[in-house]
């Protein structure tokens, strides 16, 4: 009973934050993250928003908006339990199939490609990669025992994939179908496929983008120019060199937030997919290690919700949404300093962009739901030290949480009676 | 159990991600301090984030001698986009495929662009681009993305008038205005001002102003707006009157060597040269050559009488032909007058007798009197392209002896319409040529300054001036000159019909009328010359370009403001 003492005081220092026992480094990580990126977006947005709107703040509010709304989402995910995903994964993933069908019919066009809807506002590909991990959590969890028959578990699996990667390559956006790609057998793979199936997948992928390369011309371009510049950096393509010049030009220490002046038309996007470069050029090395240490914390938390996931179904979920988001910000990152080939990847968090920061935090809420379980079961040893004894455990744990949360959820008595409760379950 | 092996699988990913992490930073580090891409990329950020330019100032406008605007700068634009800036691409597309020469899908590929410029149209004119900018204004639709930088252009408000003496102004690969022809060839220095050799930085942060160039000079001309649309007008209507193909006139004050109209036809409008360019963009005033014909018997006579070989007196026995250095020279008609002075030489404009004069002069004095009178040189007048003319001389290889006998009476040699005006003009003004010119003075920010007047030369004595002046004035009251006379006012002058040199010979039937007089004869203040190239109506000069002259000068006079010969003589009288 020494374990439900330390619970207690434990976590009542996170209750005071958000009055819930949650990861609160968590919260601390994605709140540094979402600061620099709003510095970021303000700064990279000031000239163009006044250009074309004669507000500065224009851009920069509207991001602010999508805040609110992504604040929103993650607080309605954090409150959800996670475990209902498992009957909204299907619900979700029909409206992403047809939020995906309906912009190639009625979205607007930007850049030769049909993405968004609004003008550019809203792109359900980032949806779509969120949705996907999802799904592909629960149903690797609903077949986690038939997933080794070779057939059944790479047939679904595939086709799932498959259809939703069609639809984003239909607008066309490499980038985004080539993520749905990698998220999916990344799960697929810390889900628990055998190496037969990795190797299947990982051939199949292989083909399916030699396939894809010779269809788009943007993407043999980008190959070309990749090959070229990861020799030499001075014959990379003319976006990845207008990146190094903000780099070089950054230094150590930077020019000084908001004083980057490749920003100023020479580097395309540099709100959005070029914004590592902006940091780069205006917060110089240290920013940008600083910025790569966020996201690290963040995987390091994301990989100790996964880890102190009390179900099979947490675990898979925290480690979808952690590698997802740390993919992305690889791929982000890599591709501004050219060890990667051009992919229009939003960098989670910094780059302006309502539905990548809605469903980025979203998806953080998620992580959080997770976690909620783990905070309360301070007393379960780490996976690593597993039994059989922590599965029995587990079990009584369940309906005690359910009990609690639906208690906190629907009845607003106040917390003594909550604490009584919870003292009576741990005693 | 599939967690276990989630948390295992898991940790061996992110420690893959947290490689590829590490990467990052050491290939940020290799791009922050490799020497070869720093260098590379600090040139690389130099070069795109400041451009070298010129920065021109404006060029200097052109006035006539009243003040009267002649040319001056208006704008009109280059259109470009910046696709960043694009919100609504239809409107963009829409609006400047339907206001310029341009296909849909090139504006959208413009858009399209990942530069963040691209020149779509250059140049626009002022009015697509007001247009553009009224449309931008009524926010019914959304243009941002669109650039209209505003670029000079050179405006001719008079349109074709004193198109050729102005010369006109193009872009030279450089993109800046350069001057051709005429007086923004001439001028094109002052007019261009200095431009000055700068930076523009696109950075915002290191935005300076842009250097302030000096600005170009503003020109006064010697021309007469007024005097210029009058020869103009009589230039065309003479033109269409007597079927002519081309044709000069030049009115100069031969007191001043000032220039108060000069105009040769066809013409072209300076405005539209890109798109109706002129045949011949020079000044056929200055720059076109001709054999004067029998204009040029004045600067002969002028000789014979300054050298004393001859008085209006001297007797001549024109038995209708002679012979010079083994050529036969015949009259115009053919036909021998008789016994005849210098004065009857001029009056019935005797090649036999003026060539038979210039055998008594002699080839040296002839030719010295020639090249005094400034023939065979430019006249140094500030105007684009002069032509020299040429005048042969004893001595060079394609000298003879005849060619004394025929540029006696203009044959053989060849003026520019200037040049002769410039030459008889001594006779004009008392035997001295005053250097003729189309400046008036310049007009520098604050300061202005006046043209000096220049003397080009005195080929003959004040004496032989005035006594020729009365032998021309009377010639042209008796002889057949007669259509060239102003009532009221006392005229000198002389026709010419010259014959056009082929290569080997003259063309049978075409020839070159014209006229050569000045006035009022006791005091000189206009000299014009008309000529009209094969007319079609008559051949000779006394019946063409005479009564141009005429007719020219009787409205001249008025602009002028030159009281007839009585009232001024009454006039000064009563001083």
């Amino acid at each position: 009973m020494a374990t439900v003492e330390l619970s207690q005081t434990e976590p009542s220092v996170r209750k005071k934050m958000f009055g819930l026992p949650i990861d609160g480094m968590l919260i601390v990580v994605v709140g540094a993250l979402v600061g620099f990126g709003l510095l970021m977006v303000y700064s990279t947005t000031f000239d163009w928003s006044y250009q074309a709107y004669d507000d500065a703040a224009y851009i920069f509010l509207r991001q602010v908006g999508w805040l609110g709304v992504g604040l929103i989402a993650m607080t309605t995910t954090a409150l959800m339990p996670y475990r209902w995903w498992r009957r909204l994964a299907v619900l979700l993933m029909g409206i992403t199939l047809l939020l995906l069908i309906l912009v190639l019919l009625f979205g607007s066009t930007r850049f030769n490609a049909q993405r968004s809807f609004f003008n550019g506002s809203v792109q359900p590909s980032e949806l779509a990669k969120f949705v996907t991990i999802l799904y592909l959590a629960v149903w690797l969890d609903s077949k986690s025992d038939r997933l080794h028959q070779l057939g059944y578990g790479i047939g679904p699996f595939g086709i799932i994939v498959g259809v939703i990667t069609a639809l984003i390559l239909a607008q066309p956006d490499l980038s985004a179908a080539a993520t749905v790609v990698m998220i999916a057998a990344i799960l697929f793979f810390v889900g628990g496929a055998d190496i037969l199936q990795m190797l299947i997948v990982a051939i199949a992928g292989t083909l399916t983008a030699v396939g894809v390369l010779q269809f788009y011309d943007t993407g043999r371009q980008r190959l070309s120019d990749y090959l070229a510049g990861v020799q030499d950096l001075t014959q990379a393509s003319w976006h990845v060199q207008q990146a190094a010049i903000a780099f070089v030009n950054g230094g150590i220490f930077g020019r000084g937030l908001g004083e980057s002046h490749q920003k100023f038309g020479f580097l395309p996007t540099p709100h959005t997919d070029s914004i590592f470069a902006i940091v780069g050029e205006e917060l110089g090395l240290v920013g940008c290690v600083l910025l790569i240490g966020l996201f690290v914390a963040l995987a390091w938390r994301g990989f100790r919700i996964a880890g102190g996931a009390r179900d099979q179904l947490g675990a898979l979920l925290a480690a979808g949404i952690v590698c997802w988001v740390t993919l992305e910000a690889i791929i982000n990152t890599a591709v501004m300093v050219g060890i990667l080939p051009f992919a229009g990847n939003a960098l989670p968090f910094i780059s302006y962009g309502g539905s990548s920061l809605v469903v980025n935090l979203s998806a953080m809420g998620v992580l959080l739901s997770i976690s909620r379980r783990e905070q309360r079961d301070e007393a379960i040893p780490r996976r690593t030290r597993n039994s059989g004894l922590l599965r029995r455990m587990l079990g009584q744990e369940r309906t005690r949480l359910n009990a609690t949360h639906d208690l906190g959820r629907r009845d607003r008595r106040g917390r003594v009676s909550r604490l009584v409760s919870r003292s009576d379950g741990h005693s | 159990m599939l967690t276990d092996t989630v948390y295992v699988r898991l940790r061996l990913v992110l420690l893959g991600f947290a490689a590829v992490m590490a990467l990052v930073v050491v290939q940020l580090v290799r791009v922050d301090f490799g020497s070869h891409t720093v260098t590379y990329f600090r040139n690389l950020s130099d070069e795109i984030s400041q451009l070298e330019r010129d920065f021109a100032p404006s060029r200097g406008r052109i006035y006539d001698r009243t003040g009267e605007l002649l040319v001056t700068n208006d704008i009109q634009y280059e259109l470009g986009i910046s696709p960043p800036y694009v919100l609504v691409p239809d409107d963009v597309v829409n609006t400047l495929s339907d206001l310029l020469d341009m296909s849909a899908p090139d504006v959208q590929a413009a858009i399209d662009s990942d530069q963040r410029y691209v020149l779509l149209a250059r140049p626009v004119s002022a009015e697509v681009g007001a247009e553009i900018k009224r449309l931008a204004d009524l926010g019914d639709l959304n243009l941002g993305g669109i650039d209209l930088t505003p670029i000079p252009l050179r405006s001719y408000p008079g349109g074709t008038l004193a198109a050729q003496l102005l010369g006109f102004v193009a872009y030279n690969l450089e993109g800046q205005q350069v001057g051709y022809f005429g007086v923004e060839g001439f001028y094109n220095e002052l007019l261009a001002g200095r431009s000055v050799h700068g930076l523009k930085r696109m950075v915002p942060f290191e935005v300076e102003p842009d250097p302030a160039p000096d600005q170009g000079t503003d020109l006064f001309l010697t021309i007469d707006r007024d005097v210029q649309f009058l020869v103009e007008v009589t230039l065309a209507g003479a033109i269409e009157q007597y079927g002519a193909e081309s044709g000069t006139i030049i009115v100069m004050n031969p007191r001043s060597g000032e220039i108060l109209g000069m105009a040769s036809w066809p013409t072209y409008d300076p405005n539209h040269y890109v798109t109706s360019p002129p045949a011949d963009p020079a000044n056929p005033a200055v720059s076109g050559q001709f054999e004067p014909g029998s204009t040029f018997k004045v600067l002969t006579m002028a000789a014979a009488l300054d050298s004393g070989t001859v008085t209006p007196q001297t007797p001549f026995l024109d038995t209708g032909s002679i012979e010079v250095g083994g050529v036969i020279i015949n009259n115009w008609n053919r036909g021998g007058w008789g016994p005849v002075d210098m004065q009857g030489c001029m009056e019935h404009s005797l090649n036999v007798c003026l060539a038979a004069i210039a055998t008594w002069l002699g080839p040296t004095t002839f030719y010295n009197y020639m090249a005094a009178f400034g023939l065979g040189h430019i006249t140094n007048v500030d105007l684009a392209a002069e032509s020299p003319g040429r005048l042969k001389l004893p001595g060079d290889s394609d000298w003879f002896d005849s060619d004394l006998g025929t540029n006696s009476f203009g044959q053989g040699v060849a003026v520019t319409p200037l040049q002769l005006v410039t030459a008889v003009s001594a006779v004009a003004n008392g035997g001295t040529m005053m250097q003729p010119h189309i400046l008036a003075g310049v007009q520098d920010g604050g300061s202005q300054h006046a043209t000096q007047q220049q003397v080009l030369g005195r080929p003959i004595r004040p004496e032989t001036a005035a006594l020729l002046n009365q032998m021309m004035a009377t010639s042209l009251e008796a002889g057949e000159g007669s259509q060239a006379l102003v009532p009221g006012y006392r005229i000198a002058g002389k026709t010419g019909t010259a014959q056009i040199p082929t290569p080997g010979g003259y063309e049978p039937a075409d020839s070159i009328g014209s006229f050569i007089g000045w006035g009022p004869v006791d005091d000189p203040q206009f000299i014009v010359l008309v000529k009209l190239d094969r007319p079609s109506t008559s051949i000779w000069g006394s019946e063409t370009a005479a009564p141009v002259f005429s007719q020219l000068v009787q409205r001249l006079v008025v602009l002028l403001e030159i009281p007839p010969d009585d009232v001024r003589h009454a006039l000064q009288a009563g001083n």
